[in-house]
């Protein structure tokens, strides 16, 4: 079997993660637990690239060494933490923004006829470096902010930032909400949360494989050729996208958390029905929730949040997204993207009344269609196609055609999304019937593994 | 903005739950457990029962027509034919009834579409180990199907995959048992189980094959019998499916294949007939000057280099060299049954023979 550091593939799911479970309730008291646990991170990780480990325990090192620092320091508390921050946002200039940062400034150079010739190079992404760079730099804010406590143990601390089920694509868990669980490892599997982490499992499997990956085999290769596109292409290429997105992160956050209870540990919630929000700020407390948070947390609240007028508040809501949209990739699609919706987050606040004074129902229509447009911006490759794609979607002389199976579909799919709870609010009851209906989920899910795709957020 | 992102569903649900639904889900793992493996152990022993694909050593039923290896090995049980016709889909039309007429031979067409030398072989391999040991093999070579960048073929892969071999044991069964679990085998199951019932399929065969082997292209001979077939407009077509304009060499693998197919048949004292297939002139024309006719001499001279007492090789590229018809083709390089008899006929009576 060839095994990469993903969740949908036999491998993991019929070799690895068996014996990691299996090794983890076997191990005798917390200590051992740790160790089992990291040793499988590490190793899950090495299954994508195992030069990388090395990475992952030099940003853990720095950031323990940093926080015992922290704590210790009366005096140099800020420079400390600047030091965590420089170092963290450091890498993710250096393997992240570096290509792209080197390239817009030769086109800058380029424009204004300066004769400097920047050197080419390129640097190789690590897999889930945005996840684990801020989840350690949140870790030495919150230190920092005296919220939690230095943690002195560096297997803990290791534990913490190799934690496979949540290392490369989230949800991103704060020490502050993982450090007690650790703590209290449950010596024995606890049956209910072993029988909500099989059921998450699988709905979270047959989310990404079933729906999100069938969705893309038509999709994709409309995305691939913009030039082309009709106005029912179009649409069809941005309608799918939504659900394919929706289906294919919030499976991997389901199959997360699911694996995460297998283990005893609780994570957070990254998904609520994004797609029932009423408004973009609603859908802001929807969506990938854990990212929307640490950029409350991190980046809106420390730059003013709403208490320096309003004017100030309206910047900071437009700073932050633009910068949510950077941290996605390093492109200029998802600066525009985050803009997009940070200016959507100002014009709501600006037309909040006339806004609550439509009927729910157009509310999230509404809403939704806006989510809609903006995925363009994230899907496509460059801001070029992105405009190809808008201009066809637009073109209403064409809308005559636009009532396609396809159209109606993922118009079909998305209302089913505007509809049902989120499978994290399901409310789990352990019947026969849903057990059985969960294996067959499970088992479909698996019968379809045999292509090979990547979840979505795994590029950043 | 969000709200607290720490709500923690789970925990909440935990608070709620007393003892005996505590309980009762350790009976909810059990039963997820148990209607998964049943689940997947079922699938995968369909896959292995019914055997679609023919990778399995069991027989119960029929392996499905369109996995032409694997249906001809089932067509092949129990008989010992003197010749056994290789190669791709270009020598499916060579009628075993044709070389009886000439050789006073029986025959079995074990042509595979789509294969290359290196199939031949294996089928060659494969046969033997089965017991099927021929004293003639005629083995087709498509000129442009020694290349490097030529498509690789899958078509053996099951019918004499590893479990067919001496040595295989219930381990590797039950291995390949469980690979086999996906959607496109089960798929294959589901279909067979149906075609093996008598019901029809949703869409009619391309190729059936008669008890000999032999093919017969179900599209292309229904329409020519009904008097609709074009056959200007299907080579036509042929042409435009893709050109032929880089000639870097043959590949070595698949010379050494048919060095090895030579060198195994006749240490077990079989004659090998090799035999280069006609492309239609229209076609052969579209490919140019240049790459065609330089890969068609590298295989030319490659069938010389292997000439021994008991190899013949025949140089029929072109209809003309076999006393063929210039038009008897279905496209560019499918000939009808006319020129696949006249080709037997040159090949029996020695008609071009490089080794001769």
């Amino acid at each position: 079997m060839d095994c990469q550091a993903l969740f949908n593939t036999r491998c993991f799911l019929f070799g690895f993660l068996p014996l990691v479970l299996l090794g983890y309730w076997l191990m005798p008291g917390r200590n051992w637990k740790m160790a089992w646990l990291t040793g499988a991170s590490f190793l899950f990780y090495s299954f994508w690239d195992v030069r990388f480990v090395l990475l992952l325990v030099g940003a853990a090192a720095v950031d323990f060494a940093v926080a015992i620092g922290l704590e210790r320091s009366t005096r140099h508390r800020k420079a400390w933490l600047l030091a965590s921050i420089v170092f963290n946002l450091g890498i993710l200039a250096i393997f992240k923004y570096a290509v792209f940062a080197a390239a817009n400034a030769r086109s800058l150079l380029s424009l204004l006829h300066v004769p400097v010739e920047l050197p080419y190079f390129s640097v190789v992404l690590p897999v889930g470096i945005s996840f684990f760079t801020f989840k350690t730099m949140s870790y030495t804010i919150d230190v920092y902010r005296r919220e939690v406590p230095a943690c002195r143990e560096p297997l803990k601390y290791l534990a913490f930032v190799s934690l496979f089920p949540e290392l490369v694509a989230g949800p991103i868990v704060r020490y502050r909400n993982i450090s007690h669980q650790i703590d209290h490892l449950p010596e024995r599997p606890r049956w209910h949360f072993f029988g909500v982490g099989l059921t998450l499992l699988a709905i979270g499997l047959a989310k990404k494989v079933l729906v999100a990956d069938t969705v893309a085999s038509y999709i994709d290769p409309l995305w691939a050729t913009p030039g082309h596109l009709t106005a029912a292409s179009a649409w069809t290429a941005a309608l799918g996208y939504t659900l394919q997105l929706y289906f294919d992160f919030s499976g991997y956050s389901d199959m997360a958390i699911g694996i995460a209870a297998m283990l005893g540990l609780r994570f957070p919630i990254n998904f609520r029905a994004p797609y029932q929000a009423t408004d973009p700020s609603d859908f802001w407390r929807r969506w990938h929730v854990t990212l929307s948070s640490f950029l409350r947390d991190y980046l809106y609240i420390p730059l003013g949040g709403n208490r320096k007028g309003k004017w100030r508040t309206e910047l900071n809501l437009v700073v932050v997204m633009a910068l949510g949209g950077l941290w996605h990739g390093a492109n200029w699609t998802f600066v525009l993207w985050g803009l997009y919706h940070g200016g959507l987050l100002m014009v709501h606040r600006i037309l909040k009344e006339p806004w609550a004074r439509m009927p729910k129902a157009a509310q999230r229509i509404l809403t939704l269609f806006l989510v809609v447009l903006g995925w363009v911006l994230f899907r496509a490759p460059t801001v070029a196609v992105a405009g190809k794609v808008y201009a066809a979607m637009f073109n209403v002389a064409a809308w005559g055609g636009l009532a396609t199976p396809l159209v109606l579909a993922f118009l079909a799919g998305l209302a089913f999304t505007m509809l049902v709870k989120p499978s994290v609010e399901l409310r789990m009851r352990p019947l026969w019937v849903r057990a059985a209906l969960c294996a067959v989920a499970f088992a479909a899910a698996v019968a379809l593994l045999e292509r090979e795709s990547p979840f979505l957020y795994y590029q950043f | 903005m969000a709200d607290d992102d720490v709500l923690e569903e789970l925990l909440r649900q935990e608070a709620a739950w007393d003892a005996p639904v505590a309980a009762r889900w350790g009976a909810y793992v059990k039963a997820f457990l148990a209607c998964a493996l049943l689940l997947l152990a079922g699938g995968a022993a369909t896959n292995a029962v019914v055997n679609p694909r023919g990778e399995f050593p069991v027989h119960v039923l029929p392996p499905a027509p369109w996995e032409d290896a694997a249906y001809k090995v089932y067509l092949l049980d129990g008989q010992h034919p003197d010749v056994l016709v290789l190669g791709s889909s270009r020598m499916q039309k060579i009628d075993p009834k044709e070389i009886q007429r000439q050789a006073g031979l029986t025959a079995f067409n074990f042509a595979l579409a789509g294969t290359q030398p290196s199939d031949s072989l294996r089928v060659l391999e494969g046969l033997a180990e089965r017991g099927q040991r021929p004293r003639e093999v005629i083995v087709g070579l498509d000129v442009n199907r020694i290349e490097p960048h030529a498509s690789e073929s899958n078509r053996t892969q099951y019918a004499f995959g590893p479990l067919h071999r001496p040595g295989a044991t219930w381990l590797d069964v039950a291995a390949a048992a469980a690979r086999s679990y996906s959607f496109l085998y089960l798929r294959d199951s589901a279909v067979s189980l149906w075609h093996a019932a008598g019901l029809p399929l949703p869409q009619a065969d391309e190729v059936a094959f008669e008890p000999n082997g032999l093919a017969h292209y179900v599209p292309w001979e229904t329409a020519e019998r009904a008097g609709t077939f074009d056959r200007n407009a299907s080579i036509t077509k042929a042409i435009g499916a893709g050109g032929y304009h880089a000639y870097g060499g043959l590949d070595p693998a698949q010379v050494a294949a048919i060095q090895r197919l030579v060198a195994e048949a006749r240490a077990a004292n079989a004659t090998v007939r090799l035999v280069l297939t006609p492309v239609h002139h229209r076609l052969e024309a579209a490919y140019g000057t240049y790459a065609y006719p330089l890969a068609r001499q590298a295989v030319v001279d490659l069938a010389r280099s292997l000439c021994q007492p008991g190899v013949h090789a025949y140089d029929y590229t072109r209809a003309a060299n076999f006393g063929g018809d210039e038009e008897g083709f279905y496209d560019g390089v499918h000939y009808d049954a006319a020129n696949a008899a006249r080709i037997v006929q040159g090949v029996y009576s020695g008609r071009g023979d490089l080794c001769a």
